[in-house]
C-alpha cells in the first residue's frame, strides 16, 4: 500500500489501485509510467506538426535547428501551440453551452419532452440581458427567444458577446484597447485556428493576444452561457448537502453512474431513477433500489442541483469500475478516458455513450437529442437495473464510508447567504476578517499526487483567512478532505472561522462545474463593480494545482485576462520559448494587471497568493 | 622465447589460448588435452542431447586457424609435474619444459555409487556422455539433481518429447542458490513444461529391466527410464595439482593474479578455488564465463601484466521457452536479508539479497533487461546508491547506481 | 576509432535514437513501410529512466574486453578487430540469456531476427551504414547533441578545452546547463517526484 501513496493522498484510491494490480486492470498511473520519460521537446513546445513541411523541433541546448522549417522560431513554435490548447478548449466549452441553447430553444418549441424552465426569474433576467423583454410572454417565448438571441453570440453578427458587459467599465475598455474583446464564439475558435496556420500570425503577442481574445469568448460565452441556461432549465443551485468519493457507490443496489459534462445528459438519468416504477424493476432483480453518483463535471452539476452525490474526480474514473458495484457508466463527452472499456472488461459494467460528438470503444452508443433525451434516459437506466444480475459477487470492495459535503454555492446562494447582497462579504474583506478569496480549480493529473496539490493548498489558504471557491475536481478533493463542511471553519483562521460560523457556510464553497468558473468570474466582477475598481485591484486570486485539460489553459487565461493572479501547479509547455515564459510570469500583469506562476509545492502556492494578497490590500488601503 | 603450456582445452585453456594468441607473439604455447575432440562447449551438451544442435554446432575453434607459435596435443594427459625441474611429463613419457604452465583441468561431475550397477547411468560432460546416452536413449528418462546441469538436461530432454523425471534432494530446485520461495515457483514453471518433479528424494537404489532401469527413491516411489542422467555437481580435477605439492583446498588455491602457491604456475577455471565476491570466502564457482575471464586473467599475469583479479560469484541463466530465471550471487544464509518486488499478472520476480548495504545475490524472474546491472552491481560489492526497495521496484533503472 | 559518444545531459527523451535505429536495421530501410513488415525490426539502444524521471540513452559500448564475448558459451558473439565493433552472430545463438546476464550496462535483448531466429540483440554501431559512409543512425537523429559520432580522445579534448577555458574565467562552478530550458524542466520534474513522496 505504501507506494500508492506517492500517487494519491485519498485511502478509496489507494485500496482500488491495490485491487486494480490484483485484477490485473490497466490505470491510467500505469500508462503515464510507460509514457517516461516524456518527449522533452514536446514539454517545452518545441515541437510542431502544423505542417506537412515538418514535423520540426527545435533545440532547446542551441545547437541543432532553431528554427522550423518555415521559419518559426521557440517563440512562435511555442505559442502557437499554446494557442491551439486554448482554441480546442474553449471549442469544449463552447459546443457544451451551444447544447443547452438547443435544448432550450426545444423547450420553446414544445419539443423537448423531459426538460422544463425550472427557474423562471433567471430566464427574465438574461433576457433581459440579452435585451428581449420578457413582460407578457408565456415562458416558451421567451426560451425560443432566447435561445436565438444566444446563438448569434456564437456567429459573427455581433461586435461583442452578451455577457462582456458583467465586466467591470474599466477592464471592457482595456480589453477594447488591446483588441480582444470576443466578438463571437465559434468566431474566436476559428480566428484562433486560421491564425496558428503556417505562415499566417507569426508574431508571439499577436498569437497569445487572439488566444486571450478566444478565452474570453469562452469565459464571457461559452461557460458562462453554459452556467446560465443549465440553471435556468435545471434549477439554480441552493446550498444543500451531499457527499463524496467511493463510499457513495451502495452493495445493495444498482448502482449507475454518469459522466461526462452536460447536465442535458445526466438531468435525464437523474429523472429515470428516481422514478418509482424504475425503482420498482429494481428491486424486481434483488436490488433494494438504484443509487445515482457522478463523476466529473457532470457529477457536479447533480450534486449543485439535486444533491446526487460524487464518487470521484477525474483520476477516480477508472478505479470506480474496480469496486465490481458500478452497473453502468452513463457518458456524454470532455474528460472521458478511452480506457474505460478495457477496465470495464474486466468487471461487468456496462458502458453507455449518448453524444454524436463523443464515441468510445467498448461502449454501446445511445444517442441523445432534446426530443429523445428522457426516453433513451430510461432505456439505458433499464439496462443498468437488468445487469445487477452479473455482479460477482467475488470481485466487489467499496473500500470507504462516505464524506459529507456541502454544496451549492450558485452566485445567488452565496448572495443570498451573505442577506440579500455581496455587502456583508465586503465589509469582511475591508475588516480584514476574510483577507480575500481564492478560486481552486481545475483537474487531476497523474503527474501530481491526486489531490494533494488541491488539498494542500486549501487547507493553507484557509488557514490564512482566505475564503475559497471550488470547481470541477477540486470539489472531490476538498470534499473527500472535509474542508466543505461549517465543521471545517475549526481549520480556517480566526477571522474566516468567524464568518462562516456566522453564515453556516464552510471555508471552501462548491460553487460548481468548469463552465461555473463563470460564477467565480461573475462574483469577481459584481465585486469591483460595487467596490468601484477593476478585478486587478481586488484581493483574489485563481489556483489550478493538478490541471491536465486543453479547457484548463482556456479557464486559466480568461481568469488571467479578466485582471486575476492564477498559480498553476503544472507546467505548461512553454519553457522553450523564455520570451513567452517571460510574458506568462511578468509581462502579463503591466498588459492585464494580472499574470501567471507555476509552482507545483502546494504550500509555496499557498505563499504566492497570500503574499498577492495582502499587496492587493495595501494597495486598496483596507 | 618464453615457453608457455596449458594443461586442458576446454572454456579456460581456451580463453587464456586466445589472450595468447593475441598478446604474446612472440611465445612458443603448447596445449595439451585429454580429449580426442576440437574445442568444444560442453554446455551446449544439453543443446545437443535435446536435439536443438547437431555435433558440428558444439565445436567453438578451429584448431587450424592457431598461427604457427601453438601447438595443440590432443588425447594425451599430463602426469606429473616437475616443479623444480619446470618441466611436465604425460602418459606417453614425454615431457616438456615450461617458463610458465597454467593449470586448467577442469572438473569431472560426482558419480553415484550405483553408476558402477548399470551401463544406463550417466553424467553429461563429454561429448562421449552425450554420444552413449543417446544409444540408450528412447522415450523416458530420469535425470537426478535439481542444480543447472539437471534441470537444463530436463528441458533439453523434455523438449525433444522424451518423458522426464527430475529427482531433487533437497526441498525445492536451485537450493544451493535459491531461497525457498523461488525455489518453489522454479518447481512449478518446470512441472508446467512437462517435467515430473520429485523433491525431498534421492535415488536410493536401481534395479536392472530389460531395455531400461528402474530408480527407488527414498521416498519408496520406482521409476523407471531408459537412461539416468546424474547431475549433482562437479569435482575439480586435482591430482596433478597434488602431485606437485600445490597447495588446495578444494579446489586449487589461487591469488589475485592467478598464481598458485608454486612459482611459474597459474591455474584456472573449474578445478580452481578462487575468492568468491559475495559470500567473502574462498569458494568454486565452476561456470562457464568464469572460467573464461580467469583464463584471461591467468594468460595476461602469464605475460607479467600483474592484472588483479577480483574473483568471481557464481551466476546462471536459465531460459525455457516459458520463463526466463537470472540468479547470482547468494540469496540466503545468515546476515542476510532480501528485498523483493512480485507482480503476479506478469510472472515476475524480482529478489535482491543484501548483507548489511552491500548488494550479494540476485534472483530475477522474467525480468532480465536489467539482471546484468544487478550481477555486476554485485560483483562490484558496493553499497548502492538507491535504496532496496526501489532497485526492486524498477520504476527506474539500475543503471542510476552507476553515477 | 570512431565511436558513438553519449551526452546523457543532453537527452530529452525524445526517443527518436530508438525508431531510427529501428529503421536503420528493418529490411526496407524506410520508416513508412519498416513499421509493417514481419518480424517488426526492433530497436538496440534503449532510453532508460534514472531517478526523477530523467532519461539516460543506453547502449551497447563495445567493451574490450567484452564480457558478453566472455559469457557466450557458443561464441556466436565475438569482435570485428577491424572495425573494433562487437558483433552477435544470430545463427549461431542459443537464446540461452547469459550474454544478458553478463552486460554490466544491460543493453542486450532476444528478438525475432530478420531472416533468422529468436537470438541475442545489441547495438551493431550501424556496421553496414558504416561501410556505406553514413553515421550510425542514432547520431544522425539525434538533434540535441546527445548523441556523437567521433573519436573519442578528440572528444575528451573538446571537454577539456571547455573546462579550461571555465578556469581561466575564474568560473569554477558554472554548469553548461545554467540559464537552460530544459534544466528548468528538470528540475520542475524532480520538485514533483519529491511532493509525490510526503506523507
Amino acid at each position: 500500500m505504501e507506494e500508492y501513496k506517492d500517487y494519491s493522498i485519498c485511502k478509496d484510491a489507494q485500496q482500488m489501485l491495490k485491487k486494480a494490480e490484483i485484477d490485473g486492470v490497466e490505470t491510467v498511473w500505469d500508462r503515464h509510467a510507460k509514457q517516461q520519460p516524456h518527449c522533452g521537446y514536446c514539454e517545452l513546445g518545441l515541437s510542431c506538426r502544423i505542417c506537412a513541411m515538418g514535423p520540426c523541433r527545435i533545440d532547446p541546448f542551441g545547437e541543432g535547428p532553431q528554427k522550423g522549417v518555415c521559419g518559426a522560431d521557440a517563440d512562435i513554435m511555442v505559442a502557437r501551440n499554446l494557442a491551439r490548447m486554448i482554441a480546442a478548449g474553449s471549442a469544449s466549452h463552447s459546443d457544451h453551452g451551444r447544447d443547452l441553447v438547443e435544448v432550450l430553444y426545444k423547450i420553446g418549441e414544445g419539443k423537448a419532452s423531459g426538460y422544463t424552465i425550472k427557474d423562471v426569474d433567471k430566464l427574465k433576467s438574461i433576457a433581459k440581458e440579452y435585451g428581449i423583454n420578457p413582460d407578457g410572454k408565456d415562458e416558451r417565448t421567451v426560451a425560443k427567444e432566447l435561445a436565438l438571441a444566444i446563438m448569434e453570440d456564437y456567429g459573427m453578427k455581433k461586435e461583442s458577446i452578451t455577457f462582456i458587459s458583467r465586466a467591470p467599465e474599466k477592464r471592457i475598455e482595456l480589453w477594447k484597447k488591446l483588441r480582444v474583446l470576443p466578438r463571437g464564439i465559434d468566431r474566436e475558435t476559428s480566428e484562433m485556428m486560421h491564425r496558428t496556420h503556417m505562415g499566417v500570425d507569426n508574431d508571439y503577442v499577436s498569437i497569445l493576444l487572439q488566444a486571450v481574445r478566444n478565452s474570453l469568448s469562452d469565459g464571457y460565452g461559452g461557460s458562462m452561457i453554459g452556467t446560465e441556461v443549465s440553471d435556468i432549465i435545471f434549477g439554480t443551485p441552493k446550498p444543500s448537502f451531499s457527499s463524496v468519493n467511493l463510499g457513495v457507490l451502495k452493495e445493495d443496489m444498482v448502482n449507475i453512474l454518469v459522466h461526462g459534462h452536460n447536465p442535458v445528459v445526466s438531468e435525464m438519468v437523474f429523472l429515470a431513477v428516481n422514478d418509482p416504477d424504475m425503482i420498482n424493476e429494481a428491486k424486481k432483480v434483488g436490488a433494494k433500489g438504484i443509487n445515482l453518483a457522478g463523476l466529473c463535471c457532470t457529477g457536479n452539476e447533480l450534486m449543485m442541483r439535486k444533491q446526487v452525490p460524487m464518487a470521484g474526480n477525474h483520476l477516480m474514473t477508472e478505479l470506480t469500475m474496480v469496486t465490481g458495484v458500478v452497473e453502468a457508466i452513463i457518458v456524454d463527452y470532455q474528460c472521458i478516458m478511452p480506457s474505460l472499456g478495457e477496465v470495464a472488461k474486466c468487471y461487468h459494467t456496462k458502458l453507455f455513450s449518448t453524444s454524436d460528438k463523443a464515441k468510445f470503444p467498448y461502449m454501446e452508443h445511445v444517442e441523445f437529442n432534446p426530443e429523445n433525451a428522457k426516453e433513451q434516459a430510461y432505456k439505458i437506466v433499464m439496462e443498468a437495473i437488468q445487469n445487477f444480475k452479473n455482479r460477482r459477487g467475488d470481485r466487489v470492495s467499496i473500500p470507504v464510508s462516505p464524506v459529507k459535503s456541502m454544496t451549492g454555492f450558485s452566485v445567488e446562494a452565496i448572495v443570498s447567504a451573505l442577506g440579500g447582497s455581496l455587502t456583508p462579504l465586503i465589509e469582511a474583506i475591508k475588516a480584514g476578517k476574510i483577507k480575500g478569496a481564492v478560486g481552486v480549480v481545475g483537474c487531476n493529473n497523474p503527474k501530481v499526487k491526486q489531490d494533494y496539490g488541491h488539498v494542500e493548498l486549501i487547507k493553507k489558504l484557509i488557514a490564512n483567512d482566505i475564503l475559497v471557491l471550488t470547481t470541477g475536481c477540486v470539489n472531490v478533493a476538498a470534499g473527500k478532505a472535509g474542508l466543505q463542511l461549517p465543521e471545517a471553519k475549526e481549520l480556517a483562521g480566526a477571522g474566516l472561522k468567524e464568518v462562516c460560523g456566522a453564515l453556516g457556510i464552510p471555508p471552501s464553497l462548491h460553487v460548481g462545474s468548469c463552465v461555473d468558473n463563470s460564477r467565480i468570474i461573475v462574483i469577481a466582477c459584481a465585486l469591483a463593480k460595487a467596490l468601484g475598481v477593476d478585478v486587478s485591484d481586488l484581493p483574489l486570486a485563481g489556483a489550478a494545482p493538478e490541471w491536465y485539460s486543453e479547457k484548463a489553459v482556456a479557464i486559466g487565461f480568461y481568469v488571467m485576462a479578466t485582471g486575476i493572479f492564477t498559480v498553476l501547479g503544472v507546467m505548461p509547455p512553454i519553457l522553450g520559448s523564455k520570451n513567452v515564459t517571460k510574458l506568462a510570469v511578468s509581462g502579463l500583469n503591466d498588459v492585464f494587471g494580472a499574470a501567471f506562476a507555476v509552482e507545483p509545492d502546494p504550500l509555496k502556492a499557498a505563499d504566492l497568493i497570500i503574499e498577492h494578497i495582502d499587496k492587493k490590500r495595501k494597495a486598496l488601503g483596507i | 622465447m618464453m615457453r608457455i603450456v596449458i594443461v586442458g582445452l576446454s572454456a579456460a585453456g581456451l580463453s587464456a589460448l586466445e589472450t595468447l594468441i593475441k598478446h604474446a607473439k612472440d611465445c612458443s604455447i603448447t596445449v595439451i588435452t585429454e580429449e580426442r575432440y576440437e574445442p568444444y562447449s560442453r554446455c551446449l551438451l544439453t543443446h545437443y542431447l535435446g536435439k536443438e544442435l547437431t555435433l558440428g554446432g558444439l565445436f567453438i575453434s578451429k584448431t587450424s586457424s592457431y598461427p604457427s607459435n601453438v601447438n595443440c596435443i590432443f588425447g594425451r594427459k599430463v602426469v606429473s609435474i616437475e616443479k623444480d625441474a619446470n618441466k611436465i611429463q604425460m602418459d606417453d613419457g614425454t615431457h616438456l619444459f615450461y617458463d610458465k604452465l597454467l593449470l586448467a583441468t577442469g572438473a569431472e561431475p560426482v558419480k553415484p555409487d550405483y553408476a558402477a550397477k548399470s551401463n544406463r547411468v550417466f553424467t553429461l560432460r563429454h561429448i562421449e556422455d552425450a554420444n552413449k546416452i543417446e544409444g540408450k536413449l528412447e522415450d523416458k528418462a530420469t535425470v537426478v539433481g535439481g542444480g543447472f546441469v539437471g534441470i537444463k538436461t530436463a528441458y533439453g530432454l523434455i523438449e525433444r518429447e522424451v518423458k522426464v523425471n527430475l529427482v531433487i534432494s533437497s526441498g525445492y530446485p536451485l537450493s544451493v542458490i535459491l531461497d525457498e520461495e523461488t525455489g518453489k515457483l522454479i518447481e512449478t514453471e518446470l512441472k508446467n513444461l512437462g517435467i515430473s518433479v520429485y523433491t525431498k528424494s534421492d535415488v536410493f537404489e536401481i534395479a536392472k529391466k530389460p531395455k531400461g532401469v528402474y530408480s527407488l527413491l527414498s521416498s519408496n516411489k520406482t521409476l523407471e527410464s531408459d537412461v539416468i542422467i546424474v547431475g549433482k555437481g562437479v569435482k575439480p580435477r586435482l591430482e596433478l595439482a597434488e602431485s606437485a605439492g600445490i597447495a588446495i583446498k578444494n579446489g586449487i588455491l589461487v591469488n589475485e593474479f592467478m598464481e598458485t602457491s608454486v612459482k611459474n604456475i597459474f591455474a584456472a577455471g573449474d578445478c580452481v578455488e578462487a575468492y568468491d565476491i559475495a559470500r567473502n570466502e574462498t569458494f568454486i564457482n565452476a561456470i562457464w564465463p568464469n572460467a573464461v575471464e580467469q583464463g584471461y586473467f591467468a594468460a595476461m599475469n602469464m605475460l607479467g601484466s600483474r592484472m588483479k583479479y577480483y574473483g568471481s560469484i557464481g551466476y546462471n541463466s536459465l531460459k525455457t521457452k516459458t520463463f526466463h530465471l537470472i540468479s547470482a550471487g547468494v540469496l540466503k544464509g545468515k546476515d542476510i536479508k532480501t528485498y523483493q518486488h512480485y507482480i503476479p499478472s506478469r510472472r515476475q520476480l524480482r529478489k535482491i539479497a543484501f548483507r548489511g548495504d552491500i548488494p550479494v545475490g540476485m534472483a530475477f524472474l522474467n525480468s532480465p533487461n536489467d539482471a546484468g546491472v544487478m550481477v555486476n552491481l554485485i560483483k562490484r560489492a558496493k553499497p548502492l546508491d538507491v535504496k532496496p526497495e526501489e532497485a526492486v521496484k524498477g520504476d527506474f533503472s539500475l543503471l542510476q547506481n552507476l553515477f | 576509432m570512431k565511436t558513438v559518444i553519449v551526452k546523457p545531459e543532453r537527452c530529452v527523451g525524445c526517443l527518436q535514437c530508438r525508431f531510427a535505429c529501428a529503421v536503420a536495421h528493418s529490411k526496407s530501410k524506410h520508416s513508412y513501410t519498416a513499421i509493417s513488415e514481419s518480424p517488426l525490426s526492433k530497436p538496440r539502444i534503449h532510453i532508460g529512466l534514472l531517478k526523477n524521471a530523467i532519461p539516460f540513452p543506453n547502449k551497447c559500448r563495445h567493451c574490450d574486453p567484452a564480457p558478453c564475448e566472455r559469457a557466450c558459451i557458443t561464441k556466436a558473439i565475438y569482435r570485428d578487430e577491424k572495425k573494433n565493433i562487437v558483433l552477435i552472430d544470430p545463427t549461431r545463438c542459443i537464446n540461452c540469456g547469459m550474454c544478458a546476464m553478463a552486460c554490466p550496462f544491460g543493453v542486450v535483448r532476444y528478438h525475432l531476427q530478420i531472416n533468422s531466429k529468436i537470438a541475442a540483440h545489441k547495438c551493431d554501431q550501424c556496421i553496414l551504414r558504416q561501410s556505406e559512409g553514413k553515421v550510425p543512425a542514432c547520431v544522425e537523429t539525434c538533434k540535441v547533441g546527445a548523441l556523437v559520432f567521433g573519436e573519442i580522445n578528440d572528444e575528451m579534448d573538446k571537454e577539456t578545452a571547455k573546462v579550461a577555458e571555465l578556469v581561466w574565467l575564474g568560473i569554477r562552478q558554472k554548469s553548461e546547463e545554467e540559464a537552460n530550458a530544459f534544466s528548468s524542466l528538470k528540475e520542475y520534474k524532480s520538485k514533483l517526484i519529491e511532493i509525490a513522496k510526503r506523507r
